[in-house]
C-alpha cells in the first residue's frame, strides 16, 4: 500500500467516458494558456514569485462560481501515483511527474476541470467534455477565464495576443483536442491519406503517446496547429469540422466492414477477444488495442454481452495509476502490473460473447 | 501508458532522432538529440549553425531581454521565453521562427513585413467575453453535409442529416424547457 491518495473520491470513482454516448468521438479537451503580466514566465520565475503566483491564482480560482467545490492541490503534497492519475484522467499528452514546490493543480467536483499552475505557463485551464455539450464546455472555460481576468492582469499584446512561454501557443492560447476512436480507419490503413488533407487545413494529429506513430487504443488526437492569427471561434470550428469529417468517414467504413463481412477485421476482433479473456499478463498498450477492437466488435454487433460504458471505463481503469488506485496498491513491478491488469480485465469482461461465425 | 517522447539533449524539446556515440579510449559517451539540434551540428561539423541569425542585422545576434536576460541564442534553440518583455524584444525573430516552423496560418505568412507593429492576433482580448454561438455546431454539420453531397457520398450525407435532425430536435426540446 502506498501513501494515501489526496485526490477526491469522485475523481477515482467516475471516469470521464462512462456516460459518454458517442462511440466514435468520445471526448474533447479545451485548454487555455494564460500568464500574469507582472511576473516572469515559470521557466524564469524566482522562488518567491512562484509562491506568489500560486497563491494568487489558486485563491481566485477557489472563489470561482463556475466551479463546483474546487479543490487545490500543491504539487509537493500529492504523490507520484496521483500525478499520473491526473495525467490519465484528463487525457493529457504530457505528464506532471517533474512538478515541484511552487506548482499546483486545481480540480473540481465535476471531474472535468483541471488547472495547472506554474507548469510551463502560470496557468493552464483544461476542461474535458464527453457528453457532446461542446458549446457548454467551452463557454464554461471562457467564463472562468473572463472572471479571473477581472482580478488579475493577463500578459497580452495586440500583436501577439495572450503571451505564453512557448511562442507557438501565443495568440488565443487555446488548444482544442478532439479524441477520436478510429479503429476502422486505422486498421484499413486509410488514415495517412486522410490526415494529409487535414494537415493543410491547420489541424494536426497525434496518438495518445504524443506522436502520430504512437497511437494506441486506436485513439487519434486532433488539435489545432495554430493559436495565433485565428479567433477562438475559427479554431473551434476547424477542429470540430475536421472531427466531423473523420467521424463520418469512420462511420461509413464501419458500415462497409459489416456489409462486406470483412475477414481480416473479424480475425483481428477475434484475436482481441482471446487476448482479453485468456492472457496471463497484459501490457497497457496491448489492453487498449484489444479494448478498442472489442469496442468496434460491439458496434458491428460481432460481440455481445458487454456495454460501451464498461469498455469506456476500462479504457481508463487498465492504465497504471487508475489500476493502482482501484486496487489500493502501489504497483511498481512491471510483471505484477501486467498480471493485475489481466486479472482486472478478465473480471470485468467475463460475460462477453463472440458472435462471429 | 507510454512515456512522452524523450527530449533532445540540446534542450530544444524536439523528439530524439539521433543517438550519437563517442568512443574515446575506454570512455563511451552517448548523446541523444534531434536532427536540428545545435549540439548535433557541433558534434558533426564542429560549429553551431544558426540559420535564423543569418538575416539579422549586426547587433541583433547579441540580443538579450533586459528584464529576464533571455538571450537570442536561447530563443533560437527553442527554449521557452522568460517573460512578457521577451515578445517585443524578439518580435521579428519570433515571427520568422513561427513561420519557419509552420506555426502560423498562411495569411500571416503573406502579411509579414507589411508593417512592423501589425497585430497578428484576432481573437479575444482581456475582459472581453466571447461566448460560442449555439448554432455553430449546426453550421459545421451543414457544411459537412454539403461537402458530402458534393462528393456524392450519400452514406455520409444520410448520417450527417440524422445528426442535424437530432441536434435540431434537441434544440427545440431545450427551448421548450
Amino acid at each position: 500500500m502506498t501513501e494515501k491518495s489526496n485526490l477526491p473520491r469522485i475523481l477515482i470513482e467516475h471516469t470521464p467516458w462512462e456516460t459518454g454516448s458517442n462511440p466514435i468521438w468520445p471526448a474533447t479537451a479545451f485548454t487555455l494558456h494564460r500568464n500574469i503580466t507582472r511576473f516572469n514566465f515559470p521557466p524564469k520565475l524566482s522562488t518567491g514569485h512562484f509562491q506568489q503566483t500560486l497563491s494568487t491564482l489558486s485563491d481566485h480560482l477557489l472563489k470561482s462560481t463556475s466551479l463546483e467545490k474546487p479543490q487545490f492541490l500543491k504539487a509537493e503534497n500529492i504523490n507520484a501515483n496521483d500525478k499520473e492519475f491526473l495525467y490519465e484522467h484528463f487525457l493529457c499528452i504530457e505528464g506532471f511527474q517533474n512538478t515541484l514546490s511552487g506548482q499546483g493543480f486545481l480540480i473540481d467536483d465535476t471531474g472535468n476541470f483541471l488547472a495547472l499552475i506554474n507548469i510551463d505557463d502560470h496557468l493552464q485551464m483544461r476542461v474535458i467534455e464527453c457528453q457532446g455539450n461542446w458549446d457548454n464546455a467551452w463557454n464554461k472555460l471562457n467564463q472562468i477565464e473572463t472572471t479571473l481576468g477581472s482580478a488579475v492582469e493577463y500578459a497580452f499584446l495586440p500583436r501577439f495576443g495572450y503571451l505564453t512561454s512557448d511562442p507557438k501557443l501565443c495568440g488565443t492560447g487555446l488548444v482544442v483536442q478532439a479524441y477520436l476512436h478510429l479503429p476502422a480507419l486505422i486498421h484499413t490503413a486509410q488514415l495517412p491519406e486522410t490526415l494529409q488533407k487535414q494537415k493543410e487545413e491547420g489541424i494536426s494529429a497525434a496518438g495518445m503517446g504524443g506522436a502520430l506513430d504512437d497511437i494506441f487504443g486506436d485513439l487519434l488526437v486532433l488539435q489545432n496547429s495554430y493559436t495565433l492569427g485565428l479567433s477562438e471561434e475559427n479554431i473551434l470550428h476547424d477542429v470540430q469540422s475536421t472531427a466531423m469529417k473523420l467521424m463520418a468517414l469512420e462511420k461509413t467504413l464501419r458500415m462497409h466492414l459489416k456489409t462486406e463481412n470483412n475477414l481480416d477485421m473479424k480475425d483481428q476482433i477475434s484475436r482481441a477477444y482471446g487476448l482479453m479473456l485468456h492472457s496471463y499478463q497484459l501490457q497497457t498498450k496491448e489492453a487498449l488495442s484489444a479494448l478498442s477492437l472489442i469496442k468496434l466488435g460491439v458496434d458491428l454487433q460481432w460481440i455481445e454481452g458487454i456495454t460501451d460504458k464498461v469498455i469506456n471505463t476500462l479504457f481508463f481503469q487498465c492504465r497504471r495509476a487508475h489500476l493502482g488506485e482501484i486496487l489500493g496498491e502501489h504497483l511498481t513491478d512491471p510483471h505484477e502490473i501486467a498480471r493485475k491488469r489481466a486479472e482486472y480485465v478478465h473480471k470485468h469482461i467475463q460475460s462477453i460473447q463472440l458472435k462471429i461465425e | 501508458m507510454a512515456d512522452r517522447p524523450a527530449e533532445c539533449a540540446g534542450h530544444c524539446k524536439r523528439p530524439i532522432k539521433v543517438l550519437y556515440k563517442e568512443i574515446v579510449g575506454n570512455t563511451i559517451t552517448v548523446t541523444e538529440m534531434c536532427t536540428e539540434c545545435p549540439v548535433y551540428e557541433q558534434k558533426l561539423h564542429g560549429q553551431i549553425k544558426m540559420p535564423a541569425t543569418e538575416g539579422l542585422a549586426e547587433g541583433e545576434a547579441g540580443l538579450c531581454c533586459g528584464n529576464c536576460r533571455t538571450t537570442l541564442e536561447s530563443v533560437l534553440t527553442g527554449n521557452p521565453l522568460g517573460c512578457p518583455e521577451c515578445y517585443p524584444v524578439f518580435s521579428d525573430v519570433l515571427i520568422s521562427e513561427l513561420i519557419s516552423e509552420d506555426a502560423v496560418p498562411p495569411h500571416i505568412k503573406k502579411s509579414v513585413g507589411a508593417k512592423k507593429t501589425q497585430p497578428f492576433h484576432i481573437g479575444k482580448s482581456p475582459s472581453h467575453t466571447q461566448a460560442l454561438p449555439t448554432s455553430s455546431r449546426l453550421t459545421t454539420l451543414n457544411e459537412a453535409l454539403n461537402e458530402a453531397l458534393k462528393k456524392e457520398n450519400y452514406e455520409q450525407a444520410a448520417w450527417l442529416r440524422d445528426q442535424i435532425k437530432a441536434l435540431m430536435e434537441k434544440g427545440s426540446d431545450d427551448g421548450k424547457k
